[in-house]
């Protein structure tokens, strides 16, 4: 029963490391969430520019590794912009990660976003004309609706995705479980044990919100009703 | 969720703790297998020629440039032979995991790595007297007006991930808010070019290398810790470490040792070793 030792006595340094780890996952949460939605009616919007922009981060962040973008961000962009000055050594890589991994998400996001709205049937539009409404009422009352119900699900897989990319945050020096975990590991060599330590608390979060994406799904199922 | 969906759940985590319940207590031993040296050559040698080994990956003390090897060791390695009359065959470059195997295994005859001087190592292969001493050291900015460790109290320290020098650092008072870790050194470094840590304290020669090719930072406040390198011979050739250690000696006492820090370690005369340290008196205890 050694290992249940080390564990116990690991166990309020990696619990301080998991609560960060659910700090930034949340903020990170919102955030892609936010920037989802502004960049998915960005995509659908009618002004080139607009739908040209949306594309572009789109791509961007889907088509490159958020391990490089976080480097990119934190530890790339200070070497030629002041940075660290402006925002505080502190603070800036902190900042710079959770933009970086909201703006990625965000990506994501804003494709679900995009196949919820365009996954609503055209004769819905055309009905809501037909009775009057234009254009911001129909997307306000009669399409926005209904595509929440269809996002909700990929969208809380989204987010046990994002708790699952935060621990990339631990190779660019900012602390969260992993990290934790690393120096707890370095003091007592008990790899092992510290490690399923860790898998078993990311478990449990992460299972729990896709058991929840599971459950919303079953109890929104749109097109079965 | 129903309850039966809440007991499958806590049923899953009671089996994964159950699992590695049972796997704590085995225990797994694995060997280093000895790294790739390159056809042993050896058995047919004449007195006079010697083979050496080298891990290429750690400059200024050995480095590869366009297929040839270079650097403080190697250079040192070649001026010693030289003294002593004996010609060095080839220089076999081996990771460095391999280079004690290898020397164990009669693959090569002498080997340089920076290979700091341990109890434990001792045991398998002999060590020339130290040729240089080594140990943690603080780089910082030049403009910073930080001179010493004192200075660096409540400030921010960026380093490599779980080594000796984080341990340093909290036995001397610094707060893990105020030490930043990295998996990589390279990117400790960054952080300090761009402003975001005040300090590196990693190994000198590693802080060294950087300071070669950056102009705006040094290192201050010497060296903070101690261990000393030394060239490691095959045991079975006492004879040759007896020529190792009197060519050494000779060539610090020319001064040609002296010129190596010059050429490859930008100046710093940290790890200058002026005396005859023997090894056993400066074995870092690993045991």
């Amino acid at each position: 029963m050694v290992i249940l030792q080390v564990i116990w006595s690991s166990l309020p340094v990696v619990l301080s490391g998991l609560w960060l780890t659910i700090e930034f996952s949340l903020i990170a949460i919102v955030l892609e969430v936010i920037i989802g939605l502004i960049a998915a009616l960005m995509r659908l919007s009618n002004v080139a520019v607009l739908r040209w922009i949306a594309t572009a981060f789109v791509e961007l962040f889907r088509s490159t590794p958020l391990l490089v973008q976080l480097f990119f961000i934190v530890v790339g962009l200070p070497s030629i912009l002041p940075l660290n000055h402006i925002f505080g050594p502190r603070f800036y890589p902190i900042l710079g990660a959770i933009v970086t991994l909201g703006l990625n998400e965000g990506a994501y996001v804003t494709e679900i976003v995009r196949a919820g709205i365009l996954g609503v049937d055209r004769g819905q539009k055309e009905a809501a004309a037909s009775i009057g409404m234009n254009g911001f009422q129909t997307m306000r009352y009669i399409v926005l609706p209904q595509a929440f119900k269809r996002m909700i699900p990929p969208l809380v897989n989204q987010a046990a995705q994002t708790i699952k990319d935060t621990t990339l945050l631990a190779p660019i020096g900012i602390v969260e479980m992993l990290y934790k975990s690393q120096t707890v590991i370095a003091e007592t060599f008990k790899a092992f044990q510290i490690y399923s330590l860790v898998a078993v608390l990311y478990f449990i979060i992460i299972f729990a919100v896709s058991k929840l994406a599971a459950y919303t799904e079953r109890r929104l199922q749109v097109d079965k009703r | 969720m129903t309850k039966r969906r809440i007991l499958g759940f806590l049923v899953v985590i009671l089996c994964l703790s159950a699992f590695l319940v049972g796997c704590g207590s085995s225990k797994g031993t694995s060997d280093k297998s000895s790294g790739g040296g390159s056809s042993s050559t050896g058995g047919n040698k004449s007195s006079n020629t010697i083979l050496v080994g080298a891990d290429t990956t750690f400059p200024p003390f050995e480095s590869e440039k366009n297929g040839t090897v270079t650097g403080f060791d190697i250079e040192m390695i070649k001026a010693i032979a030289k003294k002593e009359g004996l010609k060095v065959e080839q220089i076999k470059t081996m990771p460095f995991d391999g280079i004690i195997p290898a020397l164990q295994g009669d693959q090569v005859d002498v080997a340089v790595a920076g290979i700091t001087i341990k109890t434990s190592r001792m045991e398998t292969v002999d060590f020339s007297n130290a040729y240089y001493k080594s140990g943690l050291s603080i780089l910082v900015k030049k403009d910073s007006g930080i001179n010493s460790l004192d200075d660096l109290k409540g400030k921010l320290v960026a380093t490599k991930k779980a080594t000796s020098s984080v341990d340093f650092l909290k036995s001397h008072g610094f707060k893990d808010a105020n030490i930043k870790q990295y998996d990589d050194i390279n990117t400790a470094y960054q952080t300090l070019e761009s402003g975001g840590a005040d300090a590196v304290v990693f190994d000198n020669p590693v802080n060294i290398n950087f300071m070669n090719s950056h102009d705006d930072v040094h290192i201050v406040g010497g060296l903070l810790t101690g261990e000393y390198y030394g060239i490691a011979v095959t045991k079975d050739k006492p004879e040759l470490l007896k020529k190792i250690n009197d060519g050494l000696k000779a060539i610090q006492d020319d001064g040609t040792y002296a010129k190596l820090f010059d050429k490859y370690l930008g100046g710093d005369k940290n790890g200058l070793v002026n005396d005859v340290k023997a090894p056993k008196d400066v074995a870092l205890d690993d045991e």
